[in-house]
């Protein structure tokens, strides 16, 4: 029989603790989604997993310095029925409500998403249009890092093995936004994504020229990305049918996808393009319906 | 008619759902036995090898490990359902990647698949035969030594004048169809508990479609009597065609024997998609024409049916595919090679519908490709070529009862079918397409074929002194509801309350002979048997009554749970007085009813022309799918079902309807997710992550409507609906694209991607048009 340990730990501190009493092989369990599912697979079998959801310093969705705090062990569906995230950051609680199932939704968090660092997960286009900033508490303190540059290579991220996430801030900047996030799947509910886009941007009521723009990509390349080029010329330009057209084609062309059993290349290239022309159109609809 | 009923016809739950729901049903996997061990099977991880050695001994040495088998251990003849072509372990070669080549008992799971892993096997590499068009050349290396070609088994038939009718038809048209292996997914995967006495039975539990045949074929592998062998149905969790045979039988018997314990398998889901038998993938060719008023002209059919590497089941899904489709409609002019081949994927045998969904995706969407050339509509042309009540058709199948058309109208005007269709115009987004689409189907409701030394079904009803009745079949319910149907049969022969029915779990020791749960065959056969135990029964408690009165037993009747006296109605006795005065008339033994049912009528077809009825009912029905097609991501969703279906009497709506859903559902899932995917023969997608079926929200709302036209031979009039309702779904929902966004899907499943690269060829104007002769 193979015997896991487990460990509750009550603080951040004790996290730490564990961790360093432990070794590089243990491993943090949030909702367990992936990291259950990695264990049956036997991508790895750790000798202890340290629980974090009864942390408090990891909990919560609330105003902070700068913007709003969402706690690493928040839930998806705690994030889809948040007031505070609906009504300043949408294109989150859309992505949230995107993952798996509403059993899924239920356990699996937000941190244990982007912590998981796959490409294809829902919830990192969302931050990362959102200019989300990271919390991270290790040995030698706390550091605050921009999702941009989190992820690592698929399936790693930039934090160390002796480091815990703490939640995200997102900026007051971005609150009220303009935003959507589009998911393509096979099916409707309980499926990945053949790929994901995320589009939040801030226009001139009046002519609708854009602002400001962030426009972030899944499954389109190794790591969730942002879609430099087609934010580049989003920026400042006429928000119309043609432009979401044009940064479509944009952003499919500087996207990276791959071939897998799932889907080709070719295909999800096609998607990218249409999912970013989507967004932006949402997103510009939700503009002008906040103005009217 | 249906008012003269007090049980029958009535909805009623499934008399197990109870148990299912609280948890207190034991599935294969819950059957625990004192002393038991676990089991894992070592399977091949190569398409094709010969076998040099297999070396077992660090194996046999681990602690906890109490017995390692090898084909060695095993009789090492070759059995089969139909073709004897399988041995219990690969002797010689392994031919598909997930054959089992040894197995292990142990104390635990963990120590078990630590001994798999070290066991050695010496492979020499083989060439894997995969493809099947190549397979079949003279070139070809072998899947089995003695089969040349790779040809398991071949049809050719011919009716009227197929030439002639090509030479005369109007409009005509030639497609290549194809559909891929999917699974049953049924939610209980297969397992087996073995145990054996120190007399030398066996006894095994598992989830099963029939024990009385898998007892048989078990018997011929493990070479022993019959009946040393008591095979236990427990509750089975879903079949769908899947737990017809399964190796994990006799490899469990051969692992408990060995190890001197009783011992478990229970197959992960990897294993299930890997190797258990998925439904048999197809290439269809097919040619069919139409006269100018849209009457059948002819019918030419070339199937590749895969057999994968050992057949089971396959040879008889490959000849219904061959032939059920052609007695849909009134057309006489035939022609039909089908050839089941060889390669080294994943055997194949039986899912829902029996190779008939794959013909009626191709036959029914060539239909709609003939009715637009002639310029008439969908609903038109079927209407015109629909078989009749009465009909013999091409094939010598007599249609005692048949309401295709009846189904064609009655879908056609619930959904206004005619004058919805848009015919390729977009919404108002102008890219999305919404579009509707009909399909019809038959099935049987039984088929002669299955088992060739017998066609019938027997029941045994038993009536306690205090009026409590079981009914013992050796039918299984897999959770279609059969236990249900046969418990409302009894209750509305003997006129007492559903309640007061027992239906006892198929057991060969104690179960009379059945064929089992496969052929749509068992509300309508075994429900006879049942109807006539029920009589039996009632006739022996008026017999005794009528003593009792001392008046002759014509004088009495059953009404409403009472025995009353036609000659002085205020005469009455309650059932269980009657059933107590007829169980003390027997020194207080229940009374025992019994009842056999045998087909008339109904022959083995010519073993060349195929010619000849094969079973005493036929069913029939008409869906229709409304779809919403994205032409920029290819991706359709599925808004509507309306499916009507001739099922001849529905004894129990509630699971008519139950079907009805579930067969759909399936059915959505084989037309637009489903495909086993492989690279060289190994499975790509071998878990629910990657083999996509609908979720519930997948669904759309489904209406059905039961039309009732009473069979004369069913019981009650009842015919069958499990696997018919699966029958016309996939081609409803391709009729359904076509009137969306104007193209001809023919390859399964209908992907996004494939929707995208038909409409890019449609705009580049490659697409085969499908109007004009
Ligand atoms: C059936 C099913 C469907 C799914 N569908 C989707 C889907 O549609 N979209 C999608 O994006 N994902 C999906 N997932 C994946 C998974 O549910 C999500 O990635 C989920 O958000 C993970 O959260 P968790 O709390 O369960 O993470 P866990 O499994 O607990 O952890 C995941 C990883 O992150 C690490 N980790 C967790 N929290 C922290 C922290 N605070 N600091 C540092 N490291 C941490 C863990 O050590 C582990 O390596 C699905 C999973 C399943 C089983």
């Amino acid at each position: 029989m193979v015997r896991i340990e487990y460990v509750e730990a009550a603080s951040s501190d004790e996290v730490l603790a564990a961790l360093s009493q432990w070794g590089p092989d243990a491993r943090l369990i949030a909702g367990g989604t992936d990291v259950l599912m990695d264990i049956r697979r036997g991508k790895y079998t750790p000798p202890v997993l340290i629980g974090i959801t009864e942390i408090p310093e990891l909990q919560g969705i609330r105003p902070t310095e700068g913007g709003l705090w969402i706690g690493a062990v928040t839930t998806h569906h705690a994030v889809t029925m948040s007031p505070l995230v609906l009504e300043r950051y949408p294109v989150l609680a859309s992505a949230s409500g995107k993952v798996g199932s509403h059993q899924i939704r239920n356990v699996a968090t937000i941190g244990g998403n982007i912590c998981n660092a796959v490409p294809c997960a829902d919830t990192a286009p969302a931050l990362l249009a959102l200019d989300a900033q990271a919390h991270v508490l290790g040995p030698e303190g706390k550091r605050v890092l921009p999702l941009d540059g989190f992820f690592a290579g698929p399936g790693r991220s930039v934090l160390a093995r002796n480091e815990l996430l703490l939640g995200f801030v997102l900026p007051d900047r971005l609150a009220g936004a303009g935003g959507s996030y589009h998911k393509h799947s096979w099916r409707e509910a309980l499926d990945i994504q053949m790929c994901g886009a995320a589009v939040v941007l801030t226009a001139d009521p009046g002519d609708c020229r854009c602002l400001e723009a962030r426009i972030a990509l899944g499954t389109a390349g190794p790591v969730p990305r942002r879609a430099d080029a087609a934010e580049a010329a989003l920026k400042g330009a006429v928000v119309n049918e043609e432009l979401a057209s044009e940064l479509g084609r944009i952003a499919a062309a500087e996207a990276r996808p791959r071939t897998s059993a799932r889907a080709t290349e070719e295909y999800r290239r096609e998607m990218i393009e249409v999912l970013v022309k989507r967004a932006i159109l949402d997103a510009l609809a939700h503009i002008k319906g906040a103005r009217s | 008619m249906s008012n003269a009923y007090q049980v029958v016809g009535k909805r009623a739950p499934l008399v197990d759902s109870i148990d299912k729901v609280v948890g207190s049903a034991r599935f294969g996997a819950d059957i625990k036995l004192p002393g038991m061990l676990e089991g894992k099977i070592l399977r091949s991880p190569h398409p094709h090898a010969r076998i040099r050695y297999v070396d077992t001994a660090a194996a046999e040495a681990l602690p906890g490990v109490l017995g390692v088998i090898t084909a060695a251990d095993t009789p090492m003849v070759r059995y089969g359902t139909i073709i004897p072509d399988q041995t219990i372990l690969a002797t010689d070669k392994v031919r598909y990647i997930g054959d089992e080549v040894a197995a292990v008992a142990a104390v635990d799971l963990e120590t078990a698949e630590a001994a798999l892993r070290l066991i050695k096997v010496d492979y020499e590499l083989l060439p894997p035969v995969l493809d099947m068009e190549a397979a079949m050349r003279d070139d070809s290396l072998r899947v089995h030594n003695d089969v040349p070609n790779n040809i398991a088994d071949h049809i050719h038939f011919e009716r009227g004048d197929p030439d002639g009718g090509r030479r005369d038809a109007y409009a005509c048209f030639t497609r290549r169809f194809t559909t891929p292996a999917v699974h049953q997914c049924y939610l209980e995967p297969n397992s087996c508990v073995a145990t054996w006495s120190e007399n030398g039975s066996l006894t095994l539990w598992a989830p099963n479609q029939g024990p009385f045949a898998a007892r048989l074929v078990l018997a011929r592998a493990l070479v022993m009597p019959e009946d040393k062998i008591r095979f236990i149905q427990t509750f089975t969790g879903g079949a769908f065609g899947g737990k017809t045979w399964q190796q994990v039988w006799p490899i469990t018997a051969v692992l408990a024997r060995k190890a001197g314990r009783p011992v478990r398998i229970v197959l992960t889901r990897q294993e299930e998609f890997e190797a258990t038998l998925p439904r048999v993938p197809m290439i269809i060719d097919l040619s069919m024409g139409v006269y100018r008023d849209g009457r059948l002209a002819f019918k030419e059919t070339r199937i590749m049916s895969g057999n994968g590497a050992y057949s089971i089941s396959a040879p008889a899904v490959h000849y219904v595919a061959a032939t059920r489709y052609d007695s849909l409609y009134r057309l006489g002019n035939i022609r039909c090679t089908a050839d089941l081949v060889y390669t080294n994927t994943v055997p194949t045998g039986m899912f829902r519908g029996f190779g008939n969904p794959q013909m009626h995706f191709a036959g029914e969407s060539m239909m709609d490709m003939l009715a637009e050339a002639v310029g008439i509509d969908p609903v038109e042309i079927r209407r015109r070529n629909a078989a009749l009540p009465g009909d013999t058709s091409a094939h010598g199948w007599y249609l005692g009862s048949c309401a295709v058309q009846e189904t064609i109208e009655k879908a056609a005007e619930a959904t206004d079918l005619v004058n919805r269709r848009r015919g390729g115009r977009p919404l108002a987004d102008g890219k999305t397409f919404w579009g509707i689409g009909m399909a019809s189907c038959i099935h049987v409701a039984g088929n002669r074929t299955i088992y060739k030394p017998y066609d019938g079904s027997n029941a045994r009803v038993q009536v306690s002194g205090d009026g409590s009745v079981v009914v013992y079949s050796g039918e299984a319910d897999l959770g279609q509801g059969c236990r249900t149907v046969f418990a409302q049969i009894a209750a509305e022969v003997l006129g007492v309350p559903m309640d007061a029915v027992t239906v006892a779990a198929a057991d060969t020791d104690f179960s009379p002979f059945a064929i089992g749960t496969v052929a749509s065959r068992v509300t309508t056969l075994g429900g006879l048997a049942v109807d006539l135990a029920a009589k039996d029964a009632r006739d022996k408690i008026l017999a005794a009554a009528a003593e009792n009165w001392g008046v002759p037993a014509q004088a009495l009747d059953m009404e409403n749970g009472s025995v009353i006296s036609r000659s002085h109605p205020e005469r009455r006795l309650s059932f269980p007085v009657a059933a107590e005065i007829a169980s003390d008339a027997l020194g207080g033994k229940p009374v025992i009813g019994v009842g056999e049912y045998r087909t008339e009528g109904v022959v083995l077809p010519d073993p060349q022309t195929k010619y000849g009825n094969i079973a005493i009912a036929y069913s029939f029905g008409t869906q229709v799918a409304e779809v919403l097609v994205d032409t920029e991501t290819g991706r359709v969703r599925v808004l509507r079902f309306v499916a009507a279906h001739d099922v001849g009497r529905a004894i129990n709506p509630l699971g008519v309807e139950g079907q009805i859903e579930g067969g759909i559902a399936q059915g959505i899932g084989y037309a637009l997710l489903e495909e086993i995917k492989m690279d060289r023969g190994r499975v790509l997608n071998p878990d629910f992550l990657d083999y996509r079926i609908p979720t519930s929200v997948d669904i759309p709302p489904i209406e059905s409507i039961l039309v009732e036209p009473d069979d004369p031979n069913g019981p009650f009039g009842a015919k069958s609906v499990g696997e018919t309702a699966v029958v016309p779904t996939v081609a409803a929902v391709a009729n359904a694209i076509y009137d969306a966004i104007g193209v001809r899907l023919t390859d399964l499943p209908m992907t996004p991607d494939r929707i995208l690269a038909a409409l890019r060829e449609k705009r580049a104007g490659s697409q085969p048009s499908s109007s004009g002769a």
